[in-house]
């Protein structure tokens, strides 16, 4: 029997990943073609939606000093998730804090660049707590209109695609595959899959402290997101920074959990559960992933699986 | 010659009634008339069904002429007594999927 059509490409500074079955229900369109069109899909958001491109769309709203600007159909989409994630999060997810980002070393994408050691990083790290929002709530202020044409918010203020971005992407481009017997979209590692037979497919995860180590789950259908501090880290001159801001401050947040994996309905929202998990620190993340489940990575090393998830231990490289 | 006109004689006719024995020969008689009749057409129509022989067109057709002549013409409406056979409903294709492969999510 074939295996699953597979497609591979560079895109959103990390590897992005097609997978799809046999078509079903009526689907007309070979495994290979609507990867294809999955993978033109998933240019057109990068090209529109990225912060480091300057003739993006994103990037075109950032620069524009006026409080009310046009924006086309993809920026209004991302505005009205970072509306959701902000509300949702109660501020800890703010798309707004691309200032921060920009102070703490992130003006560029990382792509090829080395990660600083987590494990000294840690070691350095000051005392560990949780994230806050920050003062005034600004994503109060932020709107998109009833068409979606038009987005108001305090002149100035920029946005930032970041994780939501690829979530949003990987959510639309699996939406095209829904009619194949399975189907997986892989943006950078925020996963959605799904799929007429209902497959279950092993996910791994990455260990942040051992490579050569992992836990894997099966899951057939959802989104699942990763966020933590391992691939983004760097060292500056005075310590160390990652690309996890903490919102009330404006610096990297080190809040005692370095690594968490949420499972949720669509990639976006398990994006957002994953970044609200790993900046509310240990406690209130078991309460965020408990609904959909996921895995918590703390300082120690120590794992945990909420939501009733069932994890295997893996030893050695990945399979995926 | 007795000198009568012959003319003169008295006419008599006959008006006797028919005996009930010939009035019912008779009526038997056009009964297996009317009963051969029939059956003469009805054989006709027959022969010409079951042999396609076709009295109008003169000639004895062939299978290859008789189709040919229904196709060309109102056919004679045969009803056929072929029972069905009950269609079994056929049984639902399994397309074959590839088992999906693995993913790997990291952070982003």
């Amino acid at each position: 029997m074939q295996a699953e059509h597979e497609r591979t490409l560079d895109l959103f500074g990390a590897r992005v990943r097609i997978l799809v079955g046999t078509p079903l229900d009526g689907e007309r369109r070979s495994p290979a073609l609507a990867a294809l069109e999955a993978e033109a899909l998933l240019r057109r958001l990068h090209a529109d939606l990225s912060r480091f491109e300057p003739a993006s769309a994103l990037s075109a709203l950032n620069r524009n000093p006026a409080a009310r600007v046009e924006v086309g159909p993809a920026v209004a989409m991302l505005v009205r998730a970072a509306i959701d994630a902000a509300e949702a999060s109660g501020g800890l997810v703010d798309a707004s804090i691309v200032e921060p980002l920009e102070r703490a070393g992130y003006t560029s994408s990382r792509v090829g660049v080395r990660p600083a050691s987590l494990t000294a990083a840690l070691q350095w790290a000051p005392k560990r707590r949780p994230a806050q929002p920050r003062p005034g709530h600004p994503w109060d202020q932020v709107a998109l209109s009833a068409d979606r044409s038009t987005v108001v918010r305090p002149p100035g203020l920029r946005i930032d695609s970041g994780g939501l971005g690829k979530g949003l992407a990987a959510d639309l481009a699996g939406r095209r595959l829904s009619r194949f017997s399975s189907f997986a979209v892989d943006c950078g590692g925020d996963l959605r899959l799904g799929g007429v037979r209902g497959l279950s497919r092993r996910v791994e995860v990455d260990h942040p402290f051992d490579d050569d180590m992992g836990l894997s789950f099966d899951l057939a259908e959802g989104g699942i997101a990763t966020s933590g501090m391992k691939t983004r880290i760097w060292a500056d001159g005075h310590g160390y920074s990652h690309h996890l801001i903490n919102p009330a401050t404006g610096q990297p947040a080190w809040t005692g959990v370095v690594q968490a994996t949420a499972l949720a309905p669509t990639t976006a929202q398990a994006e957002v559960l994953a970044k609200t998990a790993l900046l509310s620190g240990p406690e209130s993340a078991r309460h965020a992933l408990e609904p959909w489940g996921g895995i918590l990575v703390l300082d120690s090393g120590e794992v945990e699986a909420r939501g009733g998830l069932s994890l295997a231990l893996r030893t050695g490289k990945a399979a995926a | 010659m007795s000198g009568r006109d012959p003319e003169a004689l008295p006419y008599r006719i006959n008006r006797a009634p028919v005996p009930k024995l010939a009035r019912s020969t008779a009526m038997l008689r056009a009964g297996l008339l009317s009963l051969a009749v029939a059956t003469l057409i009805f054989g006709c129509l027959t022969l010409r069904v079951v042999s396609g022989h076709d009295p109008a067109l003169g000639n004895d057709l062939s299978a290859g002429s008789r189709n040919a002549a229904a196709s060309s013409g109102p056919a004679t409406p045969v009803e056929s007594v072929e029972p069905e056979e009950p269609a079994i409903p056929a049984a639902p294709m399994v397309q074959p999927a590839p088992p999906p492969l693995p993913v790997q999510t990291s952070t982003s």
